[in-house]
């Protein structure tokens, strides 16, 4: 079983300890990436729900410099502490409660190798609170707990009761930590030593707006704020009344100063409090740079915006394509990175901002507008190369390798630069590959502003020389005049494809080689339209060639036309669904079409060519199905409620493997999330360690995306699981390369020079005649030194003895 | 009571003018407004919404630009607020004369463009700071949590200090005046009490336009800002220059385009500087050296000024954003208890406030002192609000010894600030309609009966006969419009500026003054055309001098002016003969003593022509009899308070109606020389919402029937029935005693809140027969007066409408730009 498609931007990554690797959370695994070469170099596997939070420890002395720690939390209510090089789980902590967020304030006072004792680690956690009832109104679910990670204690008392568990954040030398709370901030003071709840000072910073998030100030009482519209909010010396009582008795000379606090809200410990507003939506994160004299800022946008606190001053980072999500600095100074939405991490040289590597993973669901809907699946396949094509919101195709869990290429389908804080106006509505992956054919569609300007276009790609590189072959405007295509089928074997409308009519298109009678004798080539059918004007919603491409099947509503595609002549029709069929199938190399309807009626249907009827039909709600190349079983995606879509969760589903022959299911899977979800079977692969590959069965694996792109590829025929295992993980491992540090980093190897040096034989030294008369020829600026010229003047006096070489 | 009529109409021409310089009297109680058109006013500031008042105007030279005014201070022999001096764009310095309300010019042109002035700060700076904690335990005991132990007032270019009597005179009371001309010049002028400028000396010339001057604190540096982006420090002792600073920001170099605009020393030893690339800098006045740079400003900056602690800057500029820095001292390492602190000062920006529509040209910072009695102790814990701070609140803030920063500009508006809760309250706007065109209405009139509006623009008269369906059923009661047509309009003699006029209540006769004489006008009808009308000027006596006020007595047979000479003259006007001259008088039985009084402002005369109220600028009123042409009363200045409105009711002609700044409401028997009973028993328990009437009253109208015993009061914003015959409802939200003050304040504010938030909803409804009703307007309102006695005309304008002849702003940000 390989699962991957892992989103990498879930929570927070974290840097090692020396800012060579990247821990990811990638759903229950840890990722580990290099950031030099941006590949994963391990897992860390042991936790059994989504990982939301890595605090690394940090190292003390350049001795201990390979020890790598980090601390994580799951949902699954479990602390684990891992030694990632190796990597290998050291330790776990159970908590109970799903942890949504942890720090740890005091990691940083006691790194590791350092010769002090190790003072006990306190953890502050934002659990969310199970016991409490979901569905109630008001109840705060979410919680603030101190843990004591040393003893695996918890500390009694909460500090704070949330309506959702929220991010805590923590300042960088851990004195602070704070959270949003609605329209407030909570900041507390971390105790030096010992912890008790009742002892940790509190203070509230009020807004007017829903805060998102928090930064702290690395060296300044300066806390930064975040609201949902956009706003920057910057208070300066916050808790100097609150927080300072005990530590020194200078409280008095403040109340002096107590009349003027401009901005500050109310009775709110700070002394002042300044707005900033450049975004226009809700603020994703703040940071402060590590040298303090910046603040950097991210939203919707998708452009990092570096505020110089002193002045004020913008600066940006645009073009990142994406809305952004994190951002993260490394203890080096020349590294950061940034999380977009688009389940990209990019990492970013840091004083110039350049993107050095980007760790792309699979392209996250986006949602469409509404207007028009791909009735049919949204991911298209490379069965040979193990590829998925799945539409991406910023107009492109991405190709995704299943079997390496990594972005391959990306090919824009329009040209049109993206902007993620403006509506959606232009999508890919359909991708289609053809069996062998050598045509690419897209559907993208612009929708009308103010019912003007609508446009649908049909392009088709060739392959390039290189796996997941296409390039553009010929584009059909608005192929069916202005009315949507629903499916977009490749004829096996030939270079023809078809495309049926709801506008009623459906097109055989055909690449065709032509010559231009010009100088050049251009050769052209292109797809061309060879035919037009329609069938009583219904709209034309599913099409399918079978495995051999001699028949077109072509659904007309709730019937299933069957063509000629060469003389395009309608050879049969086939009998009556409830409902318009939106999917149609050939299974293998059989006689059977498999269709599948949605709406109201759900119908899954399998129907037999031979003696057009029905063989016999489900009423099931088919998110997807699929055929095997040649053999007779199929699998249907099947969602368990089957009713409208609205009533449906994007929850629960189940697969089902037929026999064409049997209307009995021949296995079945539950799974999660299958709503948008996508089902193949793959050949099987080579490179797998398999050791089942027998002859005479069956051996094609199935994979399974859900909705949120997340997959599974398993074998549909063995019960026993982990049989397959991805292709040696350690290959992709990047070989550690020598790291080069301070002098070295910066203008590379010096050359070695000093042992050449002794090793050059001396060279007989043979004074010229008469040395003093041009030793001090020259204008006196030019010359060296008297003190050095004496002494060569004086030995030029003396003579020597031709003895240098004997 | 029956119902009353609201009949709107916004006919009316209405243009002012933009506020180009402001500047605060040495007193900190009132500050001077110069405008384009060349005149001046004088508002008195006061902590409450109820000081706000424009106590003069004063019509100055509409061809001369002002550029600055300063205010002097005055020296410790002198008396009074000081002299005002402006400097104007083609060259001279004005001094504006606040008793006899003309501009008197006391230096003729150097010859090139003044940009600005800054006056000399004092040796006694010193002594009032030494003095000051003995000031605060005298005067401001009762407000402790507010007295700013640094409150000793100073401003941004004319450094001030407190006229105290003890304060030790010092050798020469001669103030060094520094002003930046065009060529690249300072001159040095020193200014006496009295009057006159004379030449001190000059710096030497240096290249481009000197355009912003500024003195350091302890006069011994000046500094001045030039239009080639540099700022040249010079020792004002030896005259040398002690060094010079390049403005633009990293490595701009001084372009010839960078204008430094403003400069601000503060006490500290940092210079201020604002300048056309929208920076704010903060420098070391010492070494010249940059600390803080600020570029906020979309625009120019135009304006700086500090708090009288110095611990504020706000700037203003073309962008029209007020924005406040804050000093800042900051603990570094504060993360390790063990490192050692270090304790960093810092400009921070703090935030800003966006009123003005467009550019905003000077800033003020006012100190308001008040004389009156203090309002009931306003200092109640402040709940935190969820609403907004509506305009109603703004007493909140304003408690005396507050610093209150006053904004202007381009868009004829005056924002007053609280400085030191800047960002939590909106501004409070003190001048909701600016240069409102004066007017009057006349009923019953000689013309068909028809009411008369006369309507004083700044160079014409007009006069407009208005229609009002008088038969229309009770029921529509609200918002009809009426029909006002054009009966003529007069201009004024080469466009001089109208100082005052009247219409008689026959509505044929009118009268203007401009600053040279009186004239007197007959409109006549049209021998040729029923509907044609001419104007007969009609002789007046010669040697009459220029009127501040004047008015026609009931049967316009006499014609009262107030002369610039501050004597009443009464003129009869069919004999166009001089009949009485009044003096007034502060003592009723010394007669004939040389006129010393301040200037009349407002007169008004009795339905049976026996009395003359006439009321100065600073709220004496002197009580005449006509018949037998005597002075027959003076009453002081009630609490201190200026008179805002006042007149007779038709009904009873031995009642005086006087409204003041202070929100009250008096009624004098005028023939027994006292309070009337009305007065007596409520004037001093008026329900809260009245005394916290939105803006300024401007004026009274009385039914014009003889048995009504109402007069509305309205200002700009709302208008208030006030029947005298009608027990005062003490309404809910009135606790006389001031027992539960939270519970109190709470209700009142919610209660507000939620009128205000009707009165915008829904159309005002006056017609409920409950004692002072509010009735809130959406618009400005320029006048309201009884059309008839069930009707009420209200002039009233769009504000929109009256920006859109403004120039445009210089920097208007359009989104997606």
């Amino acid at each position: 079983m390989i699962t991957g498609g892992q989103s990498f931007v879930s929570s927070p990554p974290a840097f090692s300890h020396d800012g060579k690797k990247l821990l990811v959370c990638t759903g229950r695994t840890v990722s580990v990436f290099s950031t030099s070469t941006g590949m994963l170099i391990t897992e860390l596997e042991g936790h059994a729900d989504r990982v939301t939070s890595i605090v690394v420890i940090p190292v003390a002395v350049a001795a201990s410099k390979f020890v790598s720690y980090c601390w994580t939390s799951s949902l699954d209510g479990i602390i684990c502490y891992w030694d990632f090089s190796v990597p290998e789980l050291v330790k776990k902590v159970k908590v109970g409660l799903p942890i949504f967020s942890m720090v740890i304030p005091n990691v940083s006072r006691n790194p590791v190798g350092s010769n002090e004792k190790m003072s006990t680690l306190f953890a502050y956690l934002s659990v969310e609170d199970i016991n409490k009832p979901a569905d109630q109104h008001k109840a705060l679910r979410g919680q603030i707990q101190i843990y004591n990670l040393t003893n695996s204690h918890r500390v009694k008392g909460l500090l704070a009761e949330t309506l959702n568990p929220v991010f805590i954040s923590v300042s960088k030398s851990g004195e602070y930590i704070g959270i949003p709370n609605k329209r407030k901030l909570h900041i507390w003071k971390v105790p030096g030593k010992d912890c008790k709840c009742d002892e940790i000072k509190k203070i509230k910073l009020y807004h007017t707006k829903k805060l998102s998030t928090l930064a702290f100030h690395p060296y300044e009482r300066m806390v930064a704020g975040g609201d949902v519209t956009g706003r920057i909010l910057i208070w300066r010396g916050f808790g100097k009344r609150k927080f300072s009582e005990n530590l020194q008795a200078t409280g008095k000379g403040r109340t002096t100063n107590e009349e003027e606090r401009p901005g500050v809200r109310g009775d709110d410990d700070a002394d002042s409090c300044a707005t900033w507003h450049w975004h226009s939506s809700e603020i994703k994160f703040l940071f402060f740079s590590s040298d303090g004299a910046y603040l950097y800022s991210g939203a919707k946008e998708g452009v990092l915006v570096i505020w110089q606190l002193d002045t004020g001053k913008r600066k940006y980072k645009p073009r990142l394509g994406s809305p952004l999500l994190y951002f993260t600095d490394s203890p080096d100074p020349s590294l950061s990175c940034i999380s977009c939405a688009d389940n990209q991490i990019h990492l970013l040289k840091m004083p110039t901002m350049e993107i050095k590597k980007s760790i792309a993973g699979i392209k996250l669901p986006f949602s469409s507008p509404d207007g028009y809907k791909g009735l049919g699946s949204e991911f298209a396949y490379d069965h040979a190369a193990g590829l998925v094509a799945l539409p991406t919101k910023d107009y492109c195709v991405q190709f995704f390798s299943l079997y390496d869990n990594l972005e391959v290429s990306e090919v824009q389908v329009c040209e049109k630069n993206f902007q993620p804080a403006d509506d959606v106006t232009i999508y890919v509505a359909l991708i289609s590959l053809s069996a062998d992956g050598f045509v690419m054919g897209t559907v993208d569609v612009k929708l009308p502003e103010e019912r003007l300007g609508g446009l649908v276009s049909l392009k088709f790609w060739k392959h390039g020389s290189r796996m997941g590189e296409y390039s553009l072959s010929t584009v059909i405007y608005e192929p069916h005049s202005d009315a949507g295509i629903s499916a977009l089928a490749f004829r096996p074997g030939h270079d023809m494809a078809v495309s049926s409308s709801f506008g009623g009519d459906f097109k055989v298109w055909v690449h065709s080689s032509y010559t231009e009678d010009t100088d050049q004798m251009l050769q052209k080539s292109g797809w061309r339209c060879q035919s037009i059918g329609s069938y009583k004007k219904k709209p034309m919603t599913a099409a399918a060639f079978s495995a051999d491409g001699s028949v077109l099947a072509v659904a007309a509503g709730t019937v299933v036309t069957l063509w000629d595609p060469d003389s395009n002549i309608l050879v049969a029709i086939i009998g009556d669904t409830l409902s318009p069929i939106t999917r149609l199938s050939f299974i293998g190399k059989s006689e059977y079409l498999v269709s599948s309807s949605k709406g109201s009626k759900p119908q899954l249907s399998v129907w037999s060519t031979s003696n057009l009827s029905m063989y016999w039909s489900y009423k099931l709600f088919a998110q997807d199905v699929s055929c095997t190349a040649d053999g007779s079983q199929f699998a249907v995606l099947a969602n368990h409620n089957s009713l409208d879509d609205t009533t449906t969760r994007d929850g629960d589903g189940v697969i089902l493997l037929f026999d064409v022959e049997n209307p009995v299911p021949l296995a079945t899977w539950s799974v999660q999330k299958a709503k948008r979800g996508g089902l193949t079977f793959l050949p099987p692969n080579p490179s797998f360690h398999d050791t089942k590959c027998k002859e005479g069965k069956d051996t094609s694996l199935l994979l399974y995306i859900n909705g949120d792109h997340e997959y599974v590829i398993f074998d549909p025929h063995s019960s026993e699981e982990n049989q397959i295992r991805r292709n040696a993980q350690k290959s992709q491992a990047p070989p550690e390369e020598a790291v080069r540090f301070g002098y070295a980093s910066i203008y590379g190897e010096l050359p070695d020079i000093s042992l050449k040096k002794e090793q050059i034989p001396e060279i007989p030294f043979v004074p010229s005649e008469r040395p003093w008369e041009t030793i001090f020829s020259g204008s006196s600026h030019v010359l060296p030194p008297l003190t050095k010229l004496c002494s060569a003047f004086l030995a030029s006096l003396l003579e020597k003895r031709p003895s240098g070489n004997e | 009571m029956e119902k009353l009529q609201l009949c709107r109409d916004c006919s009316v021409e209405w243009k002012p003018s933009a506020v180009v310089a402001l500047a605060t009297s040495a007193d900190g109680s009132q500050v001077a407004a110069a405008r384009e058109d060349g005149s001046l006013e004088i508002w008195l500031v006061s902590p409450g919404s109820v000081g706000w008042h424009c106590q003069l105007t004063i019509q100055g030279d509409p061809t001369s630009r002002v550029s600055s005014l300063v205010w002097c201070r005055p020296s410790s022999k002198s008396e009074g607020p000081g002299r005002l001096l402006s400097s104007s764009i083609d060259g001279s310095i004005s001094e504006w004369d606040l008793f006899g309300l003309q501009q008197k010019v006391v230096l003729d042109s150097v010859g090139v463009s003044i940009w600005q002035m800054a006056i000399e700060p004092s040796d006694d700076i010193v002594h009032s700071e030494k003095n000051e904690s003995g000031l605060i335990a005298n005067g401001y005991t009762n407000h402790g949590a507010h007295s700013d132990s640094e409150s000793s007032r100073s401003d941004d270019d004319d450094d001030d200090d407190s006229d105290e009597p003890h304060a030790v005179p010092t050798g020469s009371n001669n103030q060094r005046l520094a002003i930046a001309c065009d060529d690249g010049c300072v001159r040095l002028y020193s200014a006496s009490d009295t009057d006159g400028l004379t030449y001190y000396r000059s710096f030497p010339r240096v290249s481009g336009r000197i355009l912003s001057v500024a003195w350091s604190h302890d006069a011994k540096l000046i500094s001045f800002g030039s239009s080639d982006g540099l700022i040249r420090c010079w020792n004002a002792i030896s005259f040398r220059e002690a060094y010079r600073i390049t403005v633009g920001l990293g490595g701009l170099g001084s372009g010839p385009e960078l204008c430094v605009w403003s400069l601000l020393f503060l006490r500290c030893g940092t210079l201020v500087s604002g300048d056309s690339t929208g920076s704010v800098q903060f420098w070391d006045s010492r070494h010249g050296t940059l600390l803080q740079a600020h570029t906020y400003h979309k625009g120019d900056v135009n304006a700086l000024v500090t708090v009288p602690s110095h611990n504020r800057v706000f700037s203003a500029g073309s962008d029209g954003q007020v924005i406040l820095y804050k000093l800042s001292n900051e603990t570094l390492g504060s993360g390790n208890d063990e490192l050692p602190k270090e304790q960093t000062t810092k400009w921070v920006y703090v935030g800003y406030i966006r009123v003005h529509t467009h550019d905003v040209r000077a800033l003020t910072m006012a100190v308001p002192i008040c004389r009156e009695d203090a309002l009931p102790d306003e200092k109640v814990p402040r709940v935190r609000c969820r609403e907004k701070p509506v305009d109603f609140s703004y007493r909140k803030w304003a408690h005396l010894g507050v610093p209150m920063l006053i904004s202007a500009g381009d868009d004829t508006k005056l924002f007053a600030y609280s400085a030191k809760e800047f960002t939590q309250f909106s501004p409070h706007d003190i001048c909701p309609a600016p240069q409102r065109p004066s007017v009057k209405i006349v009923h019953d009139t000689v013309l068909d009966g028809a009411s008369v509006l006369f309507v004083q623009s700044s160079v014409w008269l007009d006069v407009f006969l208005v229609k009002v369906d008088g038969n229309v059923s009770p029921s529509v009661s609200v918002g009809r419009s009426t029909k006002t047509q054009l009966l003529a309009r007069l201009k004024s003699k080469g466009s001089r500026k109208i100082i005052c006029s009247t219409i008689s209540s026959t509505g044929i006769l009118f009268a203007y003054s401009d600053h040279v004489k009186p004239c007197l006008f007959e409109l006549r009808r049209h021998k040729g055309g029923k509907s044609r009308w001419s104007i007969d000027k009609l002789q007046l006596p010669k040697g009459l001098p220029y009127a501040h006020c004047m008015v026609f007595s009931v049967d316009a047979s006499h014609l009262m002016l107030a002369g610039h000479d501050r004597k009443i003259y009464v003129v009869d006007v069919k004999k166009s003969e001089l009949v009485h001259t009044f003096v007034p008088q502060r003592k009723v039985e010394d007669m004939n003593f040389p006129a010393s009084e301040p200037p009349i402002t407002r007169m008004f005369t009795s339905s049976d022509g026996q009395w003359l109220a006439a009321i100065s600028c600073l709220g004496d009123i002197y009580i005449f009899n006509l018949e037998i042409y005597r002075q027959h009363w003076f009453i002081s200045r009630l609490n201190d308070a200026s008179v805002t409105a006042g007149g007779f009711p038709p009904r009873n002609s031995n009642v005086l109606v006087i409204t003041t700044s202070s929100n009250h409401v008096y009624v004098f028997d005028v023939e027994a020389k006292q309070l009337g009973e009305w007065s007596r028993y409520h004037t001093y328990h008026l329900p809260r919402r009245f005394q916290e009437f939105p803006g300024e009253v401007i004026g009274l109208s009385f039914p014009p029937s003889s048995h009504s015993t109402s007069v509305i009061i309205y200002s700009a914003r709302a208008m208030c029935l006030i029947d005298f015959g009608m027990p005062i409802d003490q309404d809910d939200d009135e606790y006389p005693n001031g027992s539960d003050i939270l519970l109190k304040y709470d209700s009142s504010k919610n209660a507000r809140a939620k009128r205000k938030r009707k009165n915008f909803d829904q159309e005002p409804r006056p017609n409920k027969k409950k004692n002072f009703d509010f009735c809130a307007f959406r618009d400005p309102v320029l006048f309201v007066g009884h059309a008839s006695e069930n009707s009420v005309l209200i002039l009233e304008k769009r504000w929109m409408e009256v920006a859109q002849n403004f120039d445009a702003p210089v920097h208007r940000h359009i989104f997606g730009t």
